[in-house]
Protein backbone atom coordinates (compact mmCIF):
# COMPACT_ATOMS: atom_id res chain seq x y z
CA UNK A 1 0.00 0.00 0.00
CA UNK A 2 2.94 2.08 1.00
CA UNK A 3 4.08 1.57 -2.22
CA UNK A 4 1.43 2.49 -4.29
CA UNK A 5 1.40 5.68 -2.61
CA UNK A 6 5.07 6.46 -2.95
CA UNK A 7 5.14 5.53 -6.79
CA UNK A 8 1.51 8.15 -7.15
CA UNK A 9 3.31 10.73 -5.29
CA UNK A 10 6.32 10.33 -7.74
CA UNK A 11 4.26 10.66 -10.83
CA UNK A 12 2.21 13.24 -9.43
CA UNK A 13 5.69 15.19 -9.37
CA UNK A 14 6.34 14.54 -12.63
CA UNK A 15 3.30 15.52 -13.86
CA UNK A 16 3.16 18.92 -12.15
CA UNK A 17 6.82 19.11 -13.40
CA UNK A 18 6.10 18.20 -17.11
CA UNK A 19 3.27 20.86 -17.49
CA UNK A 20 5.34 23.60 -16.30
CA UNK A 21 7.54 22.27 -19.24
CA UNK A 22 4.60 21.71 -21.53
CA UNK A 23 4.18 25.68 -21.20
CA UNK A 24 7.46 26.53 -23.14
CA UNK A 25 6.47 23.70 -25.75
CA UNK A 26 3.32 25.61 -25.78
CA UNK A 27 4.72 28.69 -26.67
CA UNK A 28 7.58 27.74 -29.07
CA UNK A 29 3.95 26.17 -30.95
CA UNK A 30 2.55 29.25 -30.60
CA UNK A 31 5.51 31.31 -32.47
CA UNK A 32 6.15 28.49 -35.21
CA UNK A 33 1.74 28.87 -35.78
CA UNK A 34 2.14 32.13 -35.52
CA UNK A 35 4.88 32.89 -38.16
CA UNK A 36 2.78 30.66 -40.50
CA UNK A 37 -0.15 32.12 -40.38
CA UNK A 38 1.80 35.47 -41.05
CA UNK A 39 3.39 33.48 -43.92
CA UNK A 40 -0.34 32.65 -45.44
CA UNK A 41 -1.61 36.22 -44.73
CA UNK A 42 1.34 37.65 -46.72
CA UNK A 43 1.07 34.95 -49.81
CA UNK A 44 -2.88 35.71 -49.86
CA UNK A 45 -2.60 38.87 -49.95
CA UNK A 46 0.61 39.22 -52.58
CA UNK A 47 -0.62 35.66 -54.99
CA UNK A 48 -4.28 36.17 -54.59
CA UNK A 49 -5.44 39.45 -53.10
CA UNK A 50 -7.67 37.53 -50.68
CA UNK A 51 -9.68 39.48 -48.23
CA UNK A 52 -8.12 38.98 -44.83
CA UNK A 53 -11.17 36.52 -43.59
CA UNK A 54 -10.98 34.60 -46.44
CA UNK A 55 -7.23 34.23 -45.73
CA UNK A 56 -7.96 32.93 -41.92
CA UNK A 57 -10.92 31.18 -43.31
CA UNK A 58 -8.26 29.14 -45.20
CA UNK A 59 -6.01 28.44 -42.51
CA UNK A 60 -6.76 25.15 -40.49
CA UNK A 61 -4.18 24.84 -38.09
CA UNK A 62 -4.06 23.28 -34.87
CA UNK A 63 -4.29 24.44 -31.21
CA UNK A 64 -3.17 27.20 -29.92
CA UNK A 65 -3.50 29.16 -32.98
CA UNK A 66 -6.58 27.53 -34.43
CA UNK A 67 -9.27 29.06 -31.84
CA UNK A 68 -7.23 32.44 -32.18
CA UNK A 69 -8.07 32.61 -35.89
CA UNK A 70 -11.61 31.34 -35.26
CA UNK A 71 -12.88 34.01 -32.75
CA UNK A 72 -11.36 36.56 -34.89
CA UNK A 73 -13.65 35.62 -37.72
CA UNK A 74 -16.36 35.32 -35.66
CA UNK A 75 -15.80 39.05 -34.09
CA UNK A 76 -15.34 40.71 -37.46
CA UNK A 77 -19.06 40.54 -38.05
CA UNK A 78 -19.33 42.83 -35.27
CA UNK A 79 -15.84 45.03 -35.05
CA UNK A 80 -13.07 46.28 -37.56
CA UNK A 81 -10.52 43.99 -38.12
CA UNK A 82 -7.98 45.79 -35.54
CA UNK A 83 -10.73 44.98 -32.68
CA UNK A 84 -10.86 41.50 -33.42
CA UNK A 85 -7.84 40.74 -34.05
CA UNK A 86 -7.27 41.77 -30.34
CA UNK A 87 -9.82 40.69 -28.87
CA UNK A 88 -9.48 37.00 -29.96
CA UNK A 89 -5.76 37.68 -28.69
CA UNK A 90 -6.54 38.67 -25.69
CA UNK A 91 -9.10 35.99 -24.80
CA UNK A 92 -7.06 33.38 -25.88
CA UNK A 93 -3.37 34.28 -25.01
CA UNK A 94 -3.16 33.46 -21.07
CA UNK A 95 -2.71 29.45 -21.71
CA UNK A 96 0.73 30.28 -23.71
CA UNK A 97 2.29 32.62 -21.06
CA UNK A 98 3.33 35.62 -23.24
CA UNK A 99 5.59 38.79 -22.26
CA UNK A 100 3.89 42.01 -22.48
CA UNK A 101 6.51 42.81 -24.99
CA UNK A 102 4.99 39.63 -27.17
CA UNK A 103 1.76 40.48 -26.65
CA UNK A 104 2.43 43.91 -27.47
CA UNK A 105 3.96 43.03 -30.99
CA UNK A 106 0.97 40.53 -32.31
CA UNK A 107 -1.74 43.00 -30.87
CA UNK A 108 -0.10 46.07 -33.06
CA UNK A 109 0.62 43.97 -36.07
CA UNK A 110 -2.80 44.05 -36.66
CA UNK A 111 -3.78 47.55 -36.29
CA UNK A 112 -2.35 48.01 -39.72
CA UNK A 113 -3.26 44.69 -41.79
CA UNK A 114 -5.21 45.53 -44.43
CA UNK A 115 -4.79 48.92 -44.65
CA UNK A 116 -2.66 49.69 -47.56
CA UNK A 117 -1.84 48.11 -51.20
CA UNK A 118 -0.55 44.71 -51.47
CA UNK A 119 3.22 45.39 -52.06
CA UNK A 120 3.48 47.86 -48.45
CA UNK A 121 0.77 44.76 -46.81
CA UNK A 122 3.74 42.41 -48.25
CA UNK A 123 6.46 44.13 -46.75
CA UNK A 124 4.27 44.23 -43.21
CA UNK A 125 4.18 40.76 -43.05
CA UNK A 126 7.67 40.53 -43.84
CA UNK A 127 8.92 43.00 -40.78
CA UNK A 128 6.29 41.14 -38.19
CA UNK A 129 7.86 37.86 -39.80
CA UNK A 130 11.72 39.17 -38.75
CA UNK A 131 10.44 40.85 -35.38
CA UNK A 132 8.98 37.46 -34.01
CA UNK A 133 11.88 35.16 -35.08
CA UNK A 134 14.02 36.12 -31.90
CA UNK A 135 11.22 35.49 -29.64
CA UNK A 136 11.08 31.75 -31.18
CA UNK A 137 14.40 31.51 -31.02
CA UNK A 138 14.30 32.42 -27.55
CA UNK A 139 11.27 29.98 -26.41
CA UNK A 140 13.62 27.63 -28.12
CA UNK A 141 16.36 28.48 -26.54
CA UNK A 142 14.43 28.63 -22.67
CA UNK A 143 13.10 25.52 -24.00
CA UNK A 144 16.42 23.49 -23.91
CA UNK A 145 18.09 25.66 -20.69
CA UNK A 146 15.24 25.78 -18.36
CA UNK A 147 12.42 23.27 -20.10
CA UNK A 148 14.08 20.14 -18.19
CA UNK A 149 14.18 21.76 -14.64
CA UNK A 150 10.71 21.24 -13.81
CA UNK A 151 10.25 17.93 -14.83
CA UNK A 152 13.57 16.57 -12.79
CA UNK A 153 12.38 19.60 -9.74
CA UNK A 154 8.88 17.69 -9.83
CA UNK A 155 10.02 14.18 -9.69
CA UNK A 156 12.54 14.95 -7.26
CA UNK A 157 9.77 16.11 -4.97
CA UNK A 158 7.49 13.50 -5.56
CA UNK A 159 10.65 11.21 -5.01
CA UNK A 160 11.68 12.71 -1.29
CA UNK A 161 8.00 13.42 -0.50
CA UNK A 162 7.43 9.74 -1.19
CA UNK A 163 10.55 8.55 0.85
CA UNK A 164 9.57 10.74 3.75
CA UNK A 165 6.07 9.54 3.87
CA UNK A 166 6.90 5.84 3.58
CA UNK B 1 -41.95 46.88 -63.83
CA UNK B 2 -43.21 43.99 -62.57
CA UNK B 3 -44.54 43.32 -58.94
CA UNK B 4 -41.31 41.17 -58.40
CA UNK B 5 -39.29 44.41 -58.62
CA UNK B 6 -41.16 46.35 -56.83
CA UNK B 7 -41.14 43.90 -53.84
CA UNK B 8 -37.51 44.38 -53.83
CA UNK B 9 -36.84 47.85 -53.89
CA UNK B 10 -36.71 48.27 -50.07
CA UNK B 11 -34.35 45.50 -49.80
CA UNK B 12 -32.03 47.36 -52.47
CA UNK B 13 -31.54 50.47 -50.39
CA UNK B 14 -30.94 48.36 -47.25
CA UNK B 15 -28.55 45.88 -48.66
CA UNK B 16 -26.29 48.57 -50.04
CA UNK B 17 -25.72 50.33 -46.58
CA UNK B 18 -24.35 47.28 -45.24
CA UNK B 19 -21.06 48.71 -44.91
CA UNK B 20 -21.51 52.25 -43.22
CA UNK B 21 -20.46 53.18 -39.97
CA UNK B 22 -23.61 52.17 -37.66
CA UNK B 23 -24.74 55.72 -36.76
CA UNK B 24 -25.21 56.41 -40.50
CA UNK B 25 -26.35 53.23 -41.16
CA UNK B 26 -29.36 53.11 -38.42
CA UNK B 27 -30.61 56.67 -38.83
CA UNK B 28 -30.67 55.81 -43.13
CA UNK B 29 -32.33 52.23 -42.08
CA UNK B 30 -35.14 54.75 -40.51
CA UNK B 31 -36.26 56.83 -43.66
CA UNK B 32 -39.32 56.16 -45.20
CA UNK B 33 -39.60 53.08 -47.39
CA UNK B 34 -40.78 55.37 -49.90
CA UNK B 35 -38.24 57.42 -49.84
CA UNK B 36 -36.25 54.63 -50.25
CA UNK B 37 -37.52 52.96 -53.37
CA UNK B 38 -36.99 56.42 -55.22
CA UNK B 39 -33.41 56.88 -53.92
CA UNK B 40 -30.72 56.61 -56.60
CA UNK B 41 -27.89 57.32 -55.07
CA UNK B 42 -26.23 58.19 -51.54
CA UNK B 43 -23.74 60.59 -50.74
CA UNK B 44 -21.45 61.21 -48.34
CA UNK B 45 -19.06 63.61 -47.55
CA UNK B 46 -16.58 64.55 -44.37
CA UNK B 47 -18.05 67.34 -42.05
CA UNK B 48 -21.02 67.48 -44.72
CA UNK B 49 -24.86 65.91 -44.25
CA UNK B 50 -26.03 62.90 -45.77
CA UNK B 51 -27.36 63.45 -49.08
CA UNK B 52 -29.70 61.11 -50.51
CA UNK B 53 -30.60 61.82 -54.91
CA UNK B 54 -33.80 60.80 -55.60
CA UNK B 55 -35.59 61.02 -59.46
CA UNK B 56 -37.26 63.94 -58.44
CA UNK B 57 -35.65 65.29 -54.94
CA UNK B 58 -32.73 65.82 -53.06
CA UNK B 59 -33.11 64.95 -49.41
CA UNK B 60 -31.18 65.03 -46.28
CA UNK B 61 -31.08 62.94 -43.20
CA UNK B 62 -32.06 64.15 -39.68
CA UNK B 63 -30.37 62.07 -36.74
CA UNK B 64 -33.64 61.04 -36.45
CA UNK B 65 -34.29 59.10 -39.41
CA UNK B 66 -36.64 62.06 -40.78
CA UNK B 67 -35.79 63.49 -44.42
CA UNK B 68 -35.65 67.19 -45.12
CA UNK B 69 -35.03 68.91 -48.20
CA UNK B 70 -33.36 71.55 -46.04
CA UNK B 71 -29.60 70.86 -45.78
CA UNK B 72 -29.41 73.94 -42.65
CA UNK B 73 -32.06 72.45 -40.67
CA UNK B 74 -31.22 71.64 -37.24
CA UNK B 75 -30.05 67.75 -36.00
CA UNK B 76 -29.03 66.75 -39.67
CA UNK B 77 -26.79 63.77 -40.25
CA UNK B 78 -23.62 64.43 -41.04
CA UNK B 79 -20.70 62.22 -41.80
CA UNK B 80 -17.78 63.29 -39.69
CA UNK B 81 -13.94 61.52 -40.78
CA UNK B 82 -14.30 58.41 -38.59
CA UNK B 83 -17.32 57.62 -39.78
CA UNK B 84 -16.25 57.53 -43.28
CA UNK B 85 -12.99 55.99 -42.57
CA UNK B 86 -14.46 52.91 -41.01
CA UNK B 87 -17.32 52.64 -43.74
CA UNK B 88 -14.34 52.52 -46.71
CA UNK B 89 -12.82 49.99 -44.40
CA UNK B 90 -15.37 47.96 -43.78
CA UNK B 91 -16.31 48.18 -47.68
CA UNK B 92 -12.81 46.68 -48.09
CA UNK B 93 -13.68 44.15 -45.98
CA UNK B 94 -10.47 45.33 -44.21
CA UNK B 95 -8.40 44.82 -46.95
CA UNK B 96 -7.60 47.47 -49.05
CA UNK B 97 -5.28 45.38 -51.32
CA UNK B 98 -7.78 43.44 -52.20
CA UNK B 99 -9.48 46.20 -54.00
CA UNK B 100 -6.18 48.16 -55.11
CA UNK B 101 -7.43 48.18 -59.06
CA UNK B 102 -11.13 49.17 -58.67
CA UNK B 103 -9.65 52.00 -56.01
CA UNK B 104 -7.08 52.92 -58.63
CA UNK B 105 -10.31 53.32 -61.07
CA UNK B 106 -11.74 55.49 -58.25
CA UNK B 107 -14.61 52.73 -57.10
CA UNK B 108 -15.21 49.89 -55.17
CA UNK B 109 -18.41 47.39 -56.15
CA UNK B 110 -19.53 46.57 -53.10
CA UNK B 111 -21.63 43.04 -52.58
CA UNK B 112 -24.93 43.53 -54.08
CA UNK B 113 -23.13 44.93 -56.86
CA UNK B 114 -23.64 48.62 -55.93
CA UNK B 115 -21.38 50.89 -57.29
CA UNK B 116 -19.30 53.31 -54.62
CA UNK B 117 -17.66 55.93 -56.37
CA UNK B 118 -14.55 57.77 -54.01
CA UNK B 119 -12.87 61.09 -53.82
CA UNK B 120 -9.48 61.50 -52.08
CA UNK B 121 -5.91 62.25 -52.55
CA UNK B 122 -4.15 60.78 -55.59
CA UNK B 123 -1.49 57.56 -54.67
CA UNK B 124 0.59 58.04 -58.09
CA UNK B 125 3.35 55.47 -59.20
CA UNK B 126 5.45 57.19 -62.30
CA UNK B 127 2.23 58.99 -64.32
CA UNK B 128 -0.28 56.29 -63.42
CA UNK B 129 -2.61 56.72 -60.33
CA UNK B 130 -1.81 53.65 -58.24
CA UNK B 131 -3.77 54.35 -55.50
CA UNK B 132 -6.28 56.54 -52.91
CA UNK B 133 -5.45 57.52 -49.44
CA UNK B 134 -7.48 60.17 -47.74
CA UNK B 135 -11.09 59.38 -48.79
CA UNK B 136 -13.34 62.42 -48.55
CA UNK B 137 -16.34 61.17 -49.93
CA UNK B 138 -18.08 58.34 -51.84
CA UNK B 139 -21.33 58.00 -53.87
CA UNK B 140 -22.91 55.22 -53.40
CA UNK B 141 -24.84 54.44 -56.58
CA UNK B 142 -28.11 51.68 -56.13
CA UNK B 143 -28.25 49.20 -58.24
CA UNK B 144 -31.50 47.85 -58.84
CA UNK B 145 -33.00 45.06 -61.09
CA UNK B 146 -35.84 45.73 -63.67
CA UNK B 147 -37.24 41.87 -64.36
CA UNK B 148 -38.92 42.60 -68.12
CA UNK B 149 -37.19 45.93 -68.65
CA UNK B 150 -35.93 44.18 -71.76
CA UNK B 151 -38.24 42.47 -73.48
CA UNK B 152 -38.59 44.94 -76.51
CA UNK B 153 -34.76 44.18 -77.36
CA UNK B 154 -35.13 40.51 -76.86
CA UNK B 155 -38.17 40.94 -79.03
CA UNK B 156 -35.94 42.38 -81.72
CA UNK B 157 -33.46 40.24 -80.99
CA UNK B 158 -35.43 36.95 -81.73
CA UNK B 159 -36.38 38.24 -84.95
CA UNK B 160 -32.84 38.91 -86.13
CA UNK B 161 -29.71 38.38 -83.64
CA UNK B 162 -27.46 41.38 -84.46
CA UNK B 163 -25.25 43.43 -82.46
CA UNK B 164 -26.58 45.63 -79.90
CA UNK B 165 -25.56 49.04 -78.81
CA UNK B 166 -27.63 50.00 -75.21
CA UNK B 167 -27.21 54.03 -75.19
CA UNK B 168 -28.07 56.12 -72.34
CA UNK B 169 -26.90 59.02 -69.74
CA UNK B 170 -25.35 57.94 -66.06
CA UNK B 171 -28.26 56.25 -64.20
CA UNK B 172 -30.73 55.63 -67.09
CA UNK B 173 -30.51 51.68 -66.47
CA UNK B 174 -27.46 50.52 -68.84
CA UNK B 175 -26.28 47.77 -66.62
CA UNK B 176 -29.80 47.06 -65.77
CA UNK B 177 -31.02 46.04 -69.26
CA UNK B 178 -28.18 44.53 -69.90
CA UNK B 179 -28.64 42.34 -66.82
CA UNK B 180 -32.48 41.60 -67.79
CA UNK B 181 -31.02 41.07 -71.77
CA UNK B 182 -28.53 38.54 -70.32
CA UNK B 183 -30.49 36.63 -68.34
CA UNK B 184 -33.40 36.40 -71.04
CA UNK B 185 -31.08 35.17 -73.77
CA UNK B 186 -29.44 32.74 -71.71
CA UNK B 187 -32.72 31.08 -70.24
CA UNK B 188 -34.13 31.51 -73.80
CA UNK B 189 -37.41 33.63 -72.55
CA UNK B 190 -38.58 35.78 -75.45
CA UNK B 191 -36.40 34.34 -77.47
CA UNK B 192 -36.31 31.52 -79.88
CA UNK B 193 -33.41 29.20 -78.37
CA UNK B 194 -31.21 29.86 -75.62
CA UNK B 195 -28.28 31.53 -76.84
CA UNK B 196 -24.43 30.80 -74.96
CA UNK B 197 -23.63 34.31 -73.14
CA UNK B 198 -20.60 35.32 -71.82
CA UNK B 199 -20.89 38.90 -68.77
CA UNK B 200 -17.06 40.47 -69.07
CA UNK B 201 -17.94 42.27 -65.89
CA UNK B 202 -15.03 44.64 -65.72
CA UNK B 203 -16.94 46.74 -62.58
CA UNK B 204 -18.24 43.51 -60.95
CA UNK B 205 -21.71 45.51 -61.44
CA UNK B 206 -23.67 43.25 -63.72
CA UNK B 207 -23.60 39.83 -62.05
CA UNK B 208 -22.89 41.63 -58.52
CA UNK B 209 -20.17 38.77 -58.08
CA UNK B 210 -19.33 38.50 -54.48
CA UNK B 211 -17.52 35.43 -53.01
CA UNK B 212 -17.70 33.57 -56.22
CA UNK B 213 -21.68 33.97 -55.75
CA UNK B 214 -23.52 36.10 -58.40
CA UNK B 215 -26.05 38.60 -56.20
CA UNK B 216 -28.11 39.13 -59.16
CA UNK B 217 -30.29 36.63 -61.27
CA UNK B 218 -28.35 36.50 -64.79
CA UNK B 219 -29.88 33.21 -65.91
CA UNK B 220 -27.72 30.89 -67.50
CA UNK B 221 -24.68 33.24 -68.20
CA UNK B 222 -20.72 32.83 -67.63
CA UNK B 223 -19.01 35.41 -65.99
CA UNK B 224 -15.75 36.78 -66.60
CA UNK B 225 -15.64 38.87 -63.61
CA UNK B 226 -13.49 41.97 -62.88
CA UNK B 227 -11.67 41.19 -66.43
CA UNK B 228 -10.73 44.52 -68.28
CA UNK B 229 -12.98 44.07 -71.68
CA UNK B 230 -9.76 43.76 -73.76
CA UNK B 231 -8.34 40.93 -71.96
CA UNK B 232 -11.67 39.22 -70.84
CA UNK B 233 -13.62 39.15 -74.36
CA UNK B 234 -9.94 37.66 -75.87
CA UNK B 235 -10.26 35.31 -73.28
CA UNK B 236 -13.88 34.65 -73.69
CA UNK B 237 -13.96 33.91 -77.53
CA UNK B 238 -10.75 31.79 -77.48
CA UNK B 239 -12.02 29.13 -74.19
CA UNK B 240 -15.97 29.69 -73.79
CA UNK B 241 -17.24 29.57 -77.27
CA UNK B 242 -20.18 31.82 -76.79
CA UNK B 243 -22.56 33.00 -79.03
CA UNK B 244 -23.14 35.61 -77.46
CA UNK B 245 -20.50 38.44 -75.18
CA UNK B 246 -21.96 41.48 -72.83
CA UNK B 247 -20.05 44.21 -71.67
CA UNK B 248 -20.78 47.48 -70.04
CA UNK B 249 -19.77 51.10 -70.35
CA UNK B 250 -17.50 50.71 -73.57
CA UNK B 251 -15.04 53.37 -73.03
CA UNK B 252 -11.38 53.48 -74.53
CA UNK B 253 -10.03 52.23 -77.94
CA UNK B 254 -8.36 49.17 -76.74
CA UNK B 255 -12.05 48.51 -75.69
CA UNK B 256 -13.56 48.84 -79.08
CA UNK B 257 -10.50 47.54 -81.29
CA UNK B 258 -11.05 44.05 -78.60
CA UNK B 259 -14.55 44.32 -80.00
CA UNK B 260 -13.85 44.80 -83.57
CA UNK B 261 -12.11 41.01 -83.22
CA UNK B 262 -15.03 39.91 -81.55
CA UNK B 263 -17.54 40.96 -83.89
CA UNK B 264 -14.54 39.47 -86.75
CA UNK B 265 -14.89 36.07 -84.60
CA UNK B 266 -18.68 35.84 -85.56
CA UNK B 267 -19.57 36.77 -82.30
CA UNK B 268 -22.37 38.48 -81.19
CA UNK B 269 -22.46 41.69 -78.96
CA UNK B 270 -24.31 43.73 -76.73
CA UNK B 271 -22.81 46.51 -75.18
CA UNK B 272 -23.55 49.95 -73.42
CA UNK B 273 -22.28 53.37 -73.48
CA UNK B 274 -22.56 56.78 -72.31
CA UNK B 275 -24.17 59.66 -73.94
CA UNK B 276 -26.67 62.09 -73.11
CA UNK B 277 -29.06 61.38 -76.26
CA UNK B 278 -29.51 60.09 -79.72
CA UNK B 279 -27.54 63.25 -81.09
CA UNK B 280 -24.84 63.21 -78.15
CA UNK B 281 -24.28 59.24 -79.23
CA UNK B 282 -23.65 60.76 -83.00
CA UNK B 283 -21.58 63.45 -82.15
CA UNK B 284 -18.87 61.08 -80.63
CA UNK B 285 -16.11 60.20 -82.77
CA UNK B 286 -16.30 56.99 -81.75
CA UNK B 287 -20.14 56.45 -82.81
CA UNK B 288 -18.69 55.38 -86.29
CA UNK B 289 -16.18 53.11 -85.32
CA UNK B 290 -18.83 51.26 -82.98
CA UNK B 291 -21.54 51.22 -86.21
CA UNK B 292 -19.16 50.42 -89.14
CA UNK B 293 -16.45 48.09 -87.10
CA UNK B 294 -18.23 46.40 -84.47
CA UNK B 295 -21.14 46.66 -86.51
CA UNK B 296 -23.76 47.19 -83.73
CA UNK B 297 -27.15 47.28 -85.75
CA UNK B 298 -30.03 48.09 -82.91
CA UNK B 299 -29.27 51.11 -80.65
CA UNK B 300 -31.08 51.21 -78.11
CA UNK B 301 -31.80 54.97 -76.60
CA UNK B 302 -32.90 55.07 -72.83
CA UNK B 303 -34.94 58.11 -70.99
CA UNK B 304 -33.26 59.84 -68.52
CA UNK B 305 -32.19 58.92 -65.30
CA UNK B 306 -35.31 59.89 -63.64
CA UNK B 307 -36.88 56.72 -65.29
CA UNK B 308 -34.28 54.06 -65.03
CA UNK B 309 -34.46 50.89 -67.57
CA UNK B 310 -37.17 52.75 -69.69
CA UNK B 311 -36.40 52.48 -73.23
CA UNK B 312 -37.17 55.97 -75.01
CA UNK B 313 -36.39 54.75 -78.83
CA UNK B 314 -34.45 51.62 -80.61
CA UNK B 315 -33.36 52.85 -84.21
CA UNK B 316 -31.89 50.72 -87.16
CA UNK B 317 -28.26 51.90 -87.42
CA UNK B 318 -28.55 50.96 -90.80
CA UNK B 319 -31.67 53.57 -91.13
CA UNK B 320 -30.02 56.08 -89.42
CA UNK B 321 -27.65 56.48 -91.99
CA UNK B 322 -29.53 56.28 -94.84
Amino acid sequence: MKLLGGIILIVTGFLIGYFFYEKYTLKINFFTQYIELVILIKNGIMCYSKPLKDILLGYKPKNPIKKYTEDCILLLNENTFSEAWEKSFEKNQSSVNLSPEEKNLIISFGRQLGTSDSASQANYCQQQIEMVKPYLKKAIRDKNEKGKLPIVLGAGLGIMTAILVI
Amino acid sequence: MNEKSKENKNNYFDSAIYFLDAEIKNSLMKISADIKRSTQEIRLRIDKPVNLICAEKNFFIKNSGDATENYRSIDILKTDKNALEKSFYNLCEYSVYSFENQISNGFITAKNGHRVGLCGTAVMKNTEVSGMREITSMNIRIAKEFFGCSLKIVDILNKSFKNTLIIGPPSSGKTSILRDVARNISLGVGIAKPIKTVIIDERCEIAGISSGNAEFDIGLCDVMNAFPKSIGTEMAVRCLSPECIICDEIGDESDINELVKCANCGVNLIASIHAKDKDDFFKKNISETLISKCGFENLVFLDSYANPGEINQIIKASDYKK
